[in-house]
């Protein structure tokens, strides 16, 4: 997984799957590099091949980290079987995203 | 008069995931593969691969008390119109809720039960004295 910083944007990169063995250490490690002007968490999930409720669970933890400091974590390109369980869980109602030609 | 017809036996894909969490995305994978091997669809390899890391994960979670590891079984058996799963675990086992919602969406968990529900045609949870079975189907469409 890679990191950077745009603004008041952090944003994750690379990430290959979010499951039971990852899920916590992935949102402790985003949540841990959140400096103070960062408001909003961009998660590139275009190389994601998979994700589970683990992994969904990380997801609504750094929601709700992005919107305790009024920002909001966009979900960019996920691939068709994420935006699926995404969808399935009801949670692309809640969580941003955002389908870019250049992530 | 011996009959000429022999019976087919379906591909089964039988593996022991030792109680261990880390084992379950390799397992999940080789199921993946498997169905590949035999035919089945897109679709459903991809449900079954999220179906049998939900299923497994729960097992061990929920399964067993604290500290004990026990085996969790998987067997795959696929067969021309389904694919059956089954995740047995010999710990206390857990009452499987008779219907299952999603939770409120800013809940962390609680979303696994309700995957393996939509993902699946059939879902039972069988608790016995000595081992639990969860039974799971996926229908395949006729090719």
């Amino acid at each position: 997984m890679k990191m950077d910083a745009k603004g008041d944007t952090l944003r994750i990169r690379s990430v290959l799957q979010l499951g039971e063995a990852n899920a916590k250490a992935f949102r402790d490690w985003v949540r841990a590099a959140l400096e103070d002007g960062h408001k909003n968490i961009e998660v590139d999930l275009s190389q994601t091949t998979f994700v589970d409720s683990s992994g969904l669970g990380a997801l609504v933890a750094l929601h709700k980290t992005a919107a305790s400091r009024k920002g909001s974590l966009r979900l960019v390109n996920p691939q068709p079987s994420v935006q699926q369980i995404l969808e399935l869980t009801r949670l692309d109602g809640i969580l941003e995203v955002v389908k870019r030609a250049n992530p | 008069m011996t009959s000429l017809s022999r019976t087919i036996k379906p591909p089964v894909l039988r593996m022991n995931l030792g109680g261990d969490f880390s084992r379950i995305r390799t397992a999940a994978e080789r199921v993946k593969r498997f169905l590949e091997d035999h035919g089945c669809e897109d679709g459903a390899r991809a449900d079954c691969e999220l179906a049998v890391v939900e299923g497994c994960n729960n097992a061990i979670k929920h399964a067993y008390p604290k500290g004990l590891r026990q085996p969790v079984l998987l067997e795959v058996q696929v067969e021309p119109d389904q694919i059956e799963l089954r995740i047995i675990d010999h710990g206390s086992g857990f009452v499987w809720p008779a219907s299952v919602k999603l939770p409120d969406p800013e809940n962390e968990s609680g979303r696994g039960l309700y995957l393996i529900r939509v993902l699946m045609d059939y879902a039972a949870y069988m608790r016995g004295p000595k081992q639990n079975t969860l039974v799971l189907r996926k229908y395949r469409s006729p090719s």
